[in-house]
């Protein structure tokens, strides 16, 4: 994500911005609009009776941010909790919430001719939250779209309308 | 458009409490002028707004107020009882449909048609009695009547004259005559029928355009005919002595003032002290005595160079008015200016020293100062383990950044803060109502209106205070006839009073009524079957009331007694993170004092320890702590455990069963553990934790902006060390331990 980008607006070809990130051998890419910013993992307040992916919530400057592990959700990777643990923080339908995933490799911008229709099957995520493949050379990413997952009923994060 | 319907909505919620509060003010005998006039800058500004915003209804039920209170104003009609009432409720109809516009449900068109009715009716009443001649005049003038103006605005080339047409087309009927450019320096031109008065027209107008750059003059011709014959009749008719010059010119509303009105406009931008017929009827008395029946128009016309009336086309000599309107600089207007000139003066200093902002903006500068302080307490903290001698700039730094801080946050508080008037100010209203419906009479006393309180009780308050004040009035205070057997004074006596006391704000609720009936409150207790002894005292009696369904009232009435209410008005105040206490003597009076605390962001709890986890309690629902002794825990087989605390056997709840900890510390043992008393709901329970940790002011934050509701969880706090805790909500895990021992007394088989 250091890398220095090549800011391509000028250009004709539709270009979409994707952060990259891994969970276990796969590679998933999410709109970098939606990334608010990526930072370590802070001890978390558990919250009882929750499902095990949510780990809890941290106060981020002043604001209660709850905090999901994918690699959980997914059964991916081993979920330890070190120095070298990313967290994505996502700014989606105006809420801030936390992803723990198992690294960040870096932001691609994707052109037109690089994406690819969603495949049927072969990946962790339900093919409901793909959007579709980019390629980029010899990488493949998969393109989520991570609003839509964060906001389904499976991830317990928004309330269920009318529960009270 | 519609970004501007809040700041609408805003004013017009001012606008109509001001109208209300003077309303209820108003010596009805002898009305101040002052307050006349407000009441009627009020109801002028609804208008002006609601028509340019698009809300018809508003601006046609305030037009009918208008006209009444503009008549009223001027002396033509006297103020009464009646008359107040009739206002306050049009004022209640126009909030309701207020409300409506902002998504509430519609208002009842029959109630708006009453009101509506009986403003038209008041109106006309008035005319009728005082000068049954002009009877006829009434329809127009009461009524909607709509009147023709044209509109001829100068071309100015940041003008966005599209919008504005549109604008102009909702106010009426409105044709385009002649396009405006600038290099033909070629004015635009329009033609408007609208139900709207020229003045208003303009003030909708100089919001966009500077009033020296249009002119606005009314045509009468096409509707006003009719009228226009009969009033020259009855000027006829009338032997005119030289006095009724004046009051002619009111009663025909329609054209003498409106045209004052387009007229000053042109240089005056502030409509309302040309309503005051005055200056225009001294501009010409001698004329109009000698002019007889057509003395009112061609004075109008006469101070104005005749060939203007040339190049208006309908120019039937009658009409000469009409152009008489539309150069500025005409003489009728300089009498007015002074009139008008001062009043804008003072207005505009107060509109500079305040802004409105967002309470979200608000908001989020509290959020980044409560992060500040806590930042800066990180600091201190590592501040403490350096050197003093070899660190003092840096320690000094820190120790400045500290008051800094507080200061700040205190500042930033302080903008959240509101005078709690904004909840007083409905009382007088409340008041009055229920004590001509309750035939009693009652002084209203409020003290301390200024006190400030964070602006999200404001709200929340209202509704409790009032269910205390119409119990005071229905319950408290007794008839005249009996206060006067008691040796009291005939007038009741309501007091609402608030203060600060620590750091907390104390309303009280006070009258000098007959006071609680100790035994009737016992009795009635026993009667529903709750264990009480002769033996409680007297706060405890008094408690008694809170329980729901409690009413000690020998008859239900309308406004009050039904027993639903007191209840309820503890638990809004308990959810605000207050109290509520009851202070009576018989025949004497009772107060009601409710203690909140400063502000709704913050609050004072008790931290507690189950496993590893850190929860707060609100303190409020706190009685107290305790470790028991073995020999005072009982089973009940199968249904958990029971504490005895001083004869009262209170259910025990661990908060580790409700919220299941990871750890595996969690002590089982009462014996080894804390009980916190709390008491929700009207029972109390024992709730069991490992450790008490403190009692603090915790800084409240949503757990539901980012996450979803958590049952037993009212909210979270960041701890000193940055980390978060949860909140517990103990009304919510009382009635669950409540359903779930209905759960278990229905599955036991005995």
């Amino acid at each position: 994500m250091s890398e220095p980008l090549e800011y391509r607006h000028g250009q004709s070809k539709a270009v979409r911005e994707l952060l990259v990130f891994t969970l276990g051998q796969e590679e998933y890419g999410i709109d970098i609009l939606k990334v608010q910013e990526i930072r370590g993992y802070d001890p978390v307040t558990r919250i009882a009776n929750a499902p095990p992916f949510i780990k809890g919530v941290v106060n981020l400057r002043g604001s209660i941010v709850p905090i999901v592990d994918m690699r959980i959700k997914f059964g991916l990777g081993e979920p330890v909790y070190d120095a070298f643990t990313v967290v994505i923080i996502l700014n989606i339908f105006q809420r801030t919430v936390g992803v723990v995933v198992d690294g960040v490799s870096d932001v691609i911008q994707l052109e037109e001719g690089e994406l690819r229709e969603p495949p049927e099957f072969g990946s962790v995520v339900e093919t409901t939250y793909i959007e579709g493949l980019g390629t980029k050379g010899e990488r493949m990413v998969i393109i989520v779209d991570i609003e839509r997952l964060m906001s389904s009923d499976e991830m317990a994060l928004v309330d269920v309308t009318d529960q009270g | 458009m519609s970004q501007f319907h809040q700041v609408f909505f805003d004013e017009t919620d001012e606008h109509l409490a001001t109208m209300e509060g003077v309303l209820l003010a108003v010596n009805v005998s002898a009305p101040d002028s002052e307050d006349l006039n407000a009441i009627f800058r009020a109801a002028h500004s609804i208008k002006g707004g609601a028509a340019t915003f698009g809300f018809g209804d508003l601006a046609a039920l305030t037009h009918i107020l208008e006209n009444l209170l503009d008549k009223v104003r001027k002396g033509t009609m006297s103020l009464s009882i009646g008359m107040v009432d009739v206002c306050l409720q049009a004022k209640d109809v126009l909030a309701a449909m207020l409300a409506a516009h902002r998504g509430a449900p519609p208002v009842d068109p029959t109630a708006v048609s009453a009101v509506e009715q009986q403003l038209t009716m008041l109106v006309s009443s008035d005319t009728a009695a005082v000068r049954p001649v002009d009877a006829a005049v009434v329809p127009a003038v009461g009524a909607i009547a709509s009147s023709t103006m044209y509109i001829e605005m100068d071309h100015l080339p940041q003008t966005d004259y599209s919008a504005l047409l549109q604008s102009m087309a909702l106010l009426g009927e409105m044709s385009l005559v002649q396009q405006g450019s600038e290099e033909a320096s070629q004015p635009w031109v329009l033609v408007l029928t609208s139900s709207l008065h020229a003045d208003e027209v303009a003030e909708s107008l100089a919001f966009s355009i500077a009033p020296e750059h249009f002119r606005i003059t009314v045509d009468h011709g096409q509707q006003d005919e009719g009228d226009f014959g009969l009033f020259l009749s009855a000027s006829v008719g009338q032997p005119a002595p030289g006095g009724d010059v004046a009051f002619e010119e009111d009663g025909f509303g329609l054209f003498a003032p409106s045209l004052a009105d387009s007229t000053a406009h042109a240089d005056v931008d502030d409509g309302f002290g040309l309503f005051e017929p005055l200056p225009a009827a001294d501009a010409m008395p001698s004329v109009a005595l000698e002019e007889d029946g057509f003395g009112l128009f061609v004075p109008l016309g006469a101070a104005e160079p005749a060939p203007v009336m040339l190049h208006e086309e309908e120019g039937f000599g009658l009409f000469a008015p009409m152009p008489a309107a539309s150069p500025a600089q005409a003489a009728p207007p300089q009498p007015v200016t002074p009139v008008a000139a001062p009043r804008t003066e003072r207005v505009q200093p107060a509109a500079e020293n305040s802004i409105r902002v967002n309470t979200d903006k608000v908001d989020l500068l509290l959020n980044l100062v409560g992060e500040l302080v806590i930042t800066q307490s990180m600091l201190s903290q590592s501040g403490q383990a350096l050197d003093p001698v070899q660190h003092e700039r840096l320690l000094g730094g820190i120790l400045a950044l500290q008051r800094n801080a507080r200061e700040l946050q205190e500042a930033v508080m302080s903008i959240r803060m509101t005078p709690i008037s904004f909840v007083f100010n409905r009382f007088p209203r409340v008041v009055r109502d229920l004590a001509s419906k309750l035939g009693k009479q009652i002084e209203l006393k409020m003290v301390g209106e200024n006190t400030e309180l964070d602006k999200g009780f404001i709200e929340k308050l209202a509704d409790p205070l009032t269910h205390l004040v119409r119990n005071s009035l229905d319950h408290g205070v007794e008839s005249p006839e009996v206060r006067v057997a008691k040796g009291k004074s005939a007038i009741g006596r309501l007091t609402l009073r608030a203060f600060h006391q620590g750091g907390s704000i104390v309303i009280e609720v006070t009258d000098d009524g007959a006071g609680l009936n100790r035994e009737r409150i016992l009795s009635k207790a026993r009667e529903r079957g709750m264990p009480v002894s002769d033996t409680l005292s007297d706060s405890e009696v008094w408690g008694l009331i809170f329980e729901a369904g409690f009413s000690t009232a020998v008859e239900v009435t309308d406004v009050s007694g039904r027993g639903v209410g007191m209840d309820v008005v503890k638990r809004n105040i308990q959810s605000m993170g207050g109290r509520i206490d009851i202070d009576s003597l018989a025949d004497f009076g009772t107060t009601i004092s409710i203690r909140l605390p400063l502000t709704l962001a913050i609050m004072d709890g008790m931290s507690v320890r189950s496993g590893d986890d850190i929860y707060v309690i609100p303190l409020s629902f706190v009685l107290e702590s305790l470790q028991p002794q073995a020999a005072d825990l009982k089973t009940v087989a199968g249904k958990g455990q029971l504490v005895n605390v001083r004869g009262q056997y209170l259910p025990i709840v661990s908060l580790a069963a409700f919220f299941p900890s990871d750890s595996s510390q969690v002590v089982t043992d009462p014996t080894h553990a804390i009980l916190v008393i709390v008491e929700a709901g009207g029972q109390q329970l024992a709730l069991q934790v490992d450790e008490l940790i403190g009692q603090q002011q915790f800084v409240v934050k949503n757990l539901e902006s980012n996450y979803r509701k958590v049952e037993g969880v009212a909210g979270a706090t960041i701890m000193g060390d940055g980390r978060v805790a949860l909140i517990l909500d103990i009304s919510i895990i009382a009635r669950h331990r409540q359903r779930q021992a209905a759960r278990l007394m229905a599955s036991d088989p005995a």
